[in-house]
């Protein structure tokens, strides 16, 4: 496409136009006015062009990539029925704008967007702030999934309402599905995509449901969902898999993949069930991470909860619960809330005394919550004798212990750590701020052979002990 | 006149290329820096770029300015590769984004023209086959039409509109959802 040589275009220097009114932009290649309104990024904006004059009319039809944000469902199906080119589109993404979109203009939506075979497929309600998006869908509130037999690439995000795959076809190209809100059936819509190779299922599956992913050439899993009865997974070459669940019951899994490389299972206890300790420490969360080349870590976030009188589960239990209780690294969010939190560790360093790492992040308080002293005789405090037990941590080589109030029990937990620890080769210690670290320090002393760190805001301060 | 080399060792030490303007003027630029336009490796892979590479459509007012877009995005390729190889630690990614905001700003500094220009950038880019230039100077054309109405956009870019009362009726209503 050759501008035209020095024709009836004299550029003058001081022209922001087009010199003596030529139209440079109805003067490009349609192929360069098409990249331009590609680069609108908006299906309205490029279709209004078409009453600019007669060589835009109709232009924007062309385009191979359609976005549509903040439109009515009616509004892109009369869009969509515009386009009667041969060509398949490369992408479609819509964001409907609708109050109170029903699932039948959901269901057409979808058949009108299946008819232009798009290679890529995003449909998605504007529900980012509706309060309400949680709320489960009406039994009867179901939307036709059409099949899409050309289509890659799958994201469907549409709120209270569930979604009930095609009678009859294959997903035959789909290599990677996102269903966020939308309630599915695992079981039905999985099997009919068998070239999956990303996954993503976000708050989609019914509370008291499997999740059933059976898929030969999946590589990459996310899974987030509440109250599920089984979680079944077999993806012979599953790399990554992130899965985090609400449980409130035992969740029944089973998992086959022997090629993953990276593993976060995560269990929140919320509701209804508690996995405590002591009748005083709730396990709010238990995470597993299997990253290739580090340390298999435990995370456990918990807190102090004097009003707990059931324990559904002891800590080993909730634990056991994960796919992989196996682990080297523990690290311990802990709320205190003011309590003694020595004997609750001590516990939970039993269940699997052969760690290496240990980090304790300490809270005293959370937003909701004021602390007071708790009692003499108060359960935290339980087995008195807890300052001398012995707990062998013969693996345990680093220790790091995050916003260390100073207080006495605090001090003897350092202690006892660092008497039962007898490889340990580096402490760090982080006080609160304006805590002394005079004590700290004399402890420090008597274990020379441990880099005892004192650190401030992640800056080390002072080094003891080795080197 | 030829603007040629750039202060990048590697780049200096590699072969060059002559680009041959319309206008007949000659300009020597790095291997890495010409090929940035697709058109231009095409024609290196060919061997075919001894005794320079004319490109008639192409005035030397607007290669010049093309060929200091090359150089700039060609020495950032250059980075990308070069950090990407080594460990990405901090002090790295930090050299990375001061260069990703330097060359952001390049790039706005660069598209500050007339709009005659602009459109002539376009064309080269274009038949240079270079998809970053192609890329950044439509998107300015994009930006300068976003939420404006179809009268604006005419009087702005001088289009004459021949569709006649009916035809311009009718569109609307084809396209009654996009004026909604």
């Amino acid at each position: 496409m050759p501008p035209q040589q020095g024709s009836r275009r004299r550029r003058a220097e001081d022209d922001d136009g087009g010199a003596e009114g030529v139209d440079r932009l109805s003067d490009l290649p349609e192929e360069l006015r098409l990249h331009i309104l590609g680069r609108l990024n908006s299906a309205r904006d490029a279709a209004r062009t078409s009453v600019l004059s007669r060589r835009w009319r109709g232009l924007w039809t062309g385009l191979p990539e359609l976005t549509f944000r903040g439109v009515a469902t009616g509004s892109v199906e009369a869009a969509l029925a515009q386009i009667t080119g041969p060509t398949a589109l490369d992408l479609l993404d819509v964001r409907i704008r609708e109050p109170a979109v029903t699932p039948g203009r959901v269901s057409s939506l979808l058949r009108a967007a299946a008819r232009l075979g798009p290679k890529m497929l995003s449909i998605g309600g504007d529900d980012d702030d509706d309060p309400e998006k949680w709320s489960r869908p009406e039994a009867h509130s179901t939307f036709d999934l059409p099949c899409l037999e050309r289509t890659t690439s799958l994201e469907i995000s549409i709120s209270k309402m569930s979604l009930a795959p095609p009678p009859a076809g294959e997903f035959a190209a789909l290599t990677s599905l996102s269903i966020i809100w939308g309630r599915i059936d695992s079981r039905a819509l999985l099997p009919l995509c068998p070239c999956l190779h990303v996954l993503v299922l976000d708050m989609c599956l019914w509370p008291g449901s499997d999740a059933i992913v059976h898929l030969p050439l999946l590589e990459e899993l996310v899974l987030n969902a509440e109250f599920l009865d089984c979680i079944d997974i077999e993806a012979p070459v599953l790399k990554k898999v992130d899965v985090e669940v609400l449980v409130e019951d035992e969740l029944r899994v089973s998992f086959f993949a022997p090629r993953v490389e990276q593993f976060d299972w995560c269990l929140r206890y919320e509701y209804n069930i508690d996995v405590a300790f002591g009748q005083l420490w709730r396990m709010d969360s238990v995470r597993g991470l299997h990253i290739q080349g580090q340390l298999p870590c435990l995370k456990i976030q918990l807190s102090a909860d004097p009003d707990l009188i059931v324990e559904d589960w002891d800590f080993a239990e909730g634990v056991a619960q994960l796919r992989f209780p196996n682990f080297s690294a523990l690290e311990l969010d802990i709320l205190t809330k003011g309590h003694v939190f020595g004997p609750m560790v001590l516990h939970l360093l039993q269940i699997r005394p052969v760690i290496r790492r240990l980090r304790i992040s300490l809270e005293e308080n959370d937003e909701c919550t004021v602390n007071f002293p708790c009692s003499e005789n108060c359960r935290c405090k339980q087995p008195n004798n807890w300052r001398s037990e012995s707990v062998p941590l013969t693996n345990l080589e680093v220790v790091e212990i995050v916003d260390l109030g100073g207080k006495d029990h605090e001090l003897d937990f350092l202690k006892l750590l660092l008497q039962c620890a007898t490889v340990l080769k580096r402490m760090t210690v982080r006080l609160v701020d304006g805590v002394s670290s005079k004590e700290i320090r004399r402890i420090y002393k008597k274990y020379p052979n441990v880099e005892c760190v004192e650190e401030e805001q992640n800056r080390e301060v002072v080094k003891w002990g080795a080197n | 006149m030829a603007s040629a080399g750039s202060g990048d060792e590697k780049a200096a030490a590699a072969a060059m290329i002559t680009l041959i303007s319309s206008d007949n003027e000659k300009f020597e630029v790095t291997e890495a820096t010409a090929t940035l336009s697709q058109t231009i490796r095409h024609m290196i892979e060919d061997g075919c770029t001894d005794g320079g590479v004319p490109l008639p459509n192409v005035t030397s007012k607007i290669l010049a300015r093309v060929i200091e877009y090359c150089k700039k995005h060609a020495t950032a390729a250059a980075g990308e590769e070069g950090s990407s190889s080594s460990f990405s630690d901090a002090a790295f990614l930090e050299v990375d984004r001061a260069f990703l905001e330097e060359l952001e700003e390049f790039d706005d500094a660069f598209l500050e023209v007339d709009r005659a220009t602009l459109f002539d950038l376009i064309l080269a880019a274009n038949y240079l086959d270079i998809k970053g230039l192609l890329n950044l100077t439509c998107q300015k054309v994009a930006d300068s039409v976003k939420g404006k109405t179809p009268e604006q956009i005419r009087e702005m870019y001088n289009i004459v509109n021949d569709l006649t009362p009916e035809e311009e009726a009718e569109i609307r209503r084809e396209t009654q959802w996009a004026f909604e």
